[in-house]
């Protein structure tokens, strides 16, 4: 656990002379947001009801989603692809001891983030609450691990550090477009497909972390179905960090 | 330490057949040969990060846990300072090895001088100082460097080879490196094995 901790504090450092991610993470959607809900401004206090949940949802799966594929998995390709990885591997003597610091860095990237982006929603609607900053956090605890091992796919492609950027945006215009898709959720199945995205897949647990915390309430068939989801995503970054190699795959270094 | 039956091909392209490598464990091992004949990839199967097709059986080789392996190339946290990185270094190793006379005289007439500034902002050569004297902190039993002194001036690869040497000659570890210039080692306890 030292040596996570220890090389925690190093990307840590690394990250922080990168501020340009929090611009595309964070400020972008932000930005967004401000744009839609500019007549806010100029009403009373908004309550948070279930639709508000559900767009607060989708903004916290973008910055979400956003942050673990570019901080944590693209960061990590490209550190293979460059022989950063190889190096580290040497020193610290194990992946997994890598990809925890790595991702424990970004996920506090990712809750600062949140913090932000949930203060700028509760400014907008006239309404604080603690529950909202509490429902962030709880929300990228919950999701962050499954997402970073479903990410991990994209390890075992060979793929070169200059494609992998575009690749990343093509894919997430088409979970965008797949999370827009009439589906309705009548059953299980139908509910798990729609699921397996995951972008719906953070909306989804995000509004389910809203709901508990705000409403106190629980929806149990949505909440089997996405721990359901949950052991597909883990299961495939299991297989998929269990391949992932030392060397650099697209080039030698 | 000894390799039996190494062999390496990339295709129909056959670089190392049956040939047995023993390592001394007492001098510095100097892989040498021609660009392309096979070295790096040689210190990837000694490391175990070696292609499916480079084969052999590995008698006396340390665990990889207990392997430093300095690439050729310097890939590594440029934003960090050097101070920061020799930090870092000394939390995965043992900060003794700095009581060799080698290590301090390099601290304190090359580190020093450039101990705030930031990786990035180093010349080739000086990263390869600072990385080199930080794997030394390393503490494992085997130590691998790949080219440790290509592109580096001569005062500056004598340094480099200083650190290196002292791991062998003070501290009884194992080293293997790749070398084309045989010609800086002179003084050095090293053994040299052909590809």
């Amino acid at each position: 656990m030292d040596d996570v901790k220890n090389l925690s504090s190093v990307y840590w450092v690394n990250m922080l002379s990168n501020k340009f991610v929090f611009i595309f993470n964070l400020v972008i959607p932000t930005i967004y947001f401000l744009y839609i809900n500019i007549n806010s401004f100029m009403r009373d206090s908004v309550t948070f009801n279930h639709e508000t949940f559900k767009v607060i949802g989708y903004f916290w799966a973008y910055i979400i989603l956003v942050t673990i594929l570019n901080n944590v998995i693209v960061g990590m390709i490209s550190q293979r692809e460059s022989g950063f990885y190889k190096q580290t591997f040497f020193i610290v003597g194990s992946k997994y001891k890598i990809l925890g610091a790595n991702f424990l860095v970004q996920l506090l990237v990712l809750n600062i983030e949140l913090l932000i982006f949930n203060f700028v929603v509760m400014f907008t609607a006239h309404y604080w609450s603690i529950k909202l900053l509490l429902a962030g956090i709880m929300a990228s605890i919950v999701v962050s691990l499954p997402i970073a091992f479903a990410g991990s796919i994209l390890f075992m492609l060979k793929i070169k550090i200059e494609s992998i950027n575009i690749l990343v945006s093509i894919l997430l215009f088409g979970l965008f477009i797949g999370m827009h898709v009439p589906n309705n959720r009548e059953n299980l199945i139908t509910t798990f497909t729609s699921l397996i995205n995951p972008l719906s897949y953070i909306t989804e647990v995000s509004y389910q972390v809203l709901l508990f915390l705000f409403n106190a309430k629980l929806y149990y068939s949505e909440i089997v179905v996405c721990l359901l989801v949950t052991l597909i995503y883990v299961l495939i970054g299991w297989y998929s960090i269990s391949k992932l190699s030392v060397n650099a795959v697209a080039d030698r270094v | 330490m000894q390799i039996k039956k190494y062999s390496l091909h990339f295709g129909k392209r056959i670089l190392a057949k049956n040939l047995d490598v023993i390592l001394a464990e007492d001098k510095i091992n100097i892989i040498s040969g021609g660009n392309g004949v096979g070295k790096t990839t040689f210190l990837d199967f000694l490391a175990g990060v070696g292609p499916k097709t480079a084969t052999g059986e590995k008698i006396g080789v340390p665990a990889q846990r207990d392997i430093a392996y300095q690439l050729q190339n310097i890939h590594f946290f440029p934003t960090l300072t050097v101070k920061q990185t020799i930090e870092m270094y000394r939390r995965f190793g043992n900060s003794l090895l700095e009581d060799n006379e080698s290590f301090k005289k390099i601290k304190q007439t090359v580190l020093d001088s450039i101990w705030h500034l930031k990786v990035g902002q180093l010349s080739g050569g000086e990263r390869k100082i600072v990385l080199t004297y930080g794997q030394c902190l390393l503490n494992k039993k085997l130590y691998i460097f790949d080219e440790p002194t290509s592109g580096v001036d001569t005062t500056n690869a004598k340094i480099i080879l200083k650190l290196i040497a002292a791991l062998v000659v003070n501290n009884e570890k194992t080293v293997v490196m790749t070398s084309h210039n045989l010609d800086q080692l002179d003084g050095l306890p090293f053994s040299k094995i052909d590809f």
